[in-house]
C-alpha cells in the first residue's frame, strides 16, 4: 500500500467518522463532477458518486493497495457512471467518436512543416471579459469530447490528478493517456479559436 | 535537434511531460525562442489547461456529505 494511504485505510477500518468526512469532502465533488461527463446529468452523477461511497465502505477490507486509494475510488466512480449510462448509450457514443481520431492539426502545415495558418490572435487571455470567453468555450466545448478524451481532461487539467494516478482510474496506459490529453487540449484550443472567431493571419 | 513547427505542434504534450529525449526538450526549447508562431500555439495549449482548472469544484453540499456518512454509519459493521 501507499504510504500516504497506510493512516487514512487504517482509520476508515476501524470506523473512523471523522476520517470518512474529511475523506468525502475533499473527492466527493470531484466524483461528481466526473460522473457529470459520463452521465450529463447532476442527479445522476451525485447519485453515482453516493453508491461509490457504498462501494468504497464495503470495498475497504479487501483493498489491496495496488493502486493509491484516491485512483482505487475514482476507478469504482468511473465504473458505476458507465454502467448507469448503460451499454446502449456507450454505442452512441463510439459511433458518435467517430471522428475522435481526427487529428485537429492535419492540414495546419504546409510541406516545409511550418504553420499554413497563424495560430489566431486571442486577444490578451488574461483580461478578465477575454478569460471568462475562454474560460466558457473550453467548459462547453470539454463535454463534447470524446468520452475519453473528456475523462482524461477532467481528471488531469481539471481536477490536477497526475499521468498515473489517471492511468489507474481510466485503466488505460499512459502511451494511451498521453494522446488523449494531447487531442483534447488541441480540440479545445481549437474550439477557442473558432469559438473566439479569430481571422486567421495569412502567413 | 532541430525542431519543425509541425513538430513542435504534435510532440508539445509529450515533452511538456517528460517524454522523448533530452535533445528533443532543448530542440522544442530553441525553436520556440525563435519562432512566434509556435509560442503563441504553446501559449494558447497553456491558457486551455488554466481555463480546465479554474472548472474545478471543491464544495461539497451538507446533503451529500450527510448521506454519505449515513452510508458510512450503516454499511461500516
Amino acid at each position: 500500500m501507499h504510504e500516504g494511504d497506510v493512516d487514512l485505510v487504517e482509520a476508515l477500518r476501524s470506523g473512523d467518522e471523522a476520517a470518512f468526512a474529511r475523506l468525502v469532502t475533499r473527492l466527493h465533488p470531484r466524483l461528481v463532477a466526473t460522473a457529470r461527463r459520463i452521465l450529463g446529468s447532476n442527479e445522476e452523477a451525485e447519485d453515482a458518486a453516493q453508491e461509490t461511497w457504498r462501494r468504497v465502505v464495503r470495498g475497504l477490507d479487501a483493498f489491496e493497495g495496488r493502486s493509491r486509494f484516491d485512483s482505487w475510488v475514482f476507478q469504482i466512480l468511473v465504473n458505476r457512471a458507465r454502467t448507469a449510462r448503460g451499454a446502449a448509450a456507450a454505442r452512441r457514443e463510439e459511433s458518435l467518436a467517430a471522428d475522435a481520431d481526427r487529428d485537429p492539426l492535419d492540414g495546419r502545415f504546409d510541406r516545409w512543416m511550418q504553420w499554413t495558418t497563424q495560430p489566431g490572435s486571442w486577444g490578451n487571455p488574461e483580461e478578465e471579459a477575454r478569460a471568462a470567453e475562454v474560460l466558457r468555450i473550453v467548459g462547453g466545448a470539454l463535454d463534447t469530447l470524446p468520452e475519453l478524451q473528456r475523462l482524461v481532461l477532467q481528471l488531469r487539467d481539471v481536477e490536477g490528478q497526475d499521468a498515473a494516478e489517471t492511468c489507474a482510474a481510466l485503466g488505460i496506459t499512459e502511451a494511451n493517456q498521453r494522446v488523449l490529453l494531447h487531442r483534447g487540449r488541441l480540440r479545445l484550443r481549437e474550439a477557442v479559436e473558432r469559438g473566439l472567431e479569430v481571422a486567421h493571419e495569412s502567413v | 535537434m532541430a525542431f519543425t513547427c509541425e513538430q513542435v505542434a504534435r510532440r508539445l504534450t509529450e515533452l511538456e511531460e517528460g517524454g522523448g529525449s533530452a535533445a528533443a526538450r532543448l530542440g522544442l526549447r530553441a525553436h520556440l525562442a525563435l519562432c512566434r508562431r509556435c509560442q503563441r500555439y504553446v501559449e494558447q495549449m497553456k491558457h486551455v489547461r488554466v481555463a480546465l482548472s479554474a472548472l474545478r469544484e471543491e464544495t461539497v453540499a451538507p446533503a451529500s456529505l450527510e448521506r454519505a456518512l449515513a452510508t458510512f454509519r450503516r454499511e461500516d459493521r
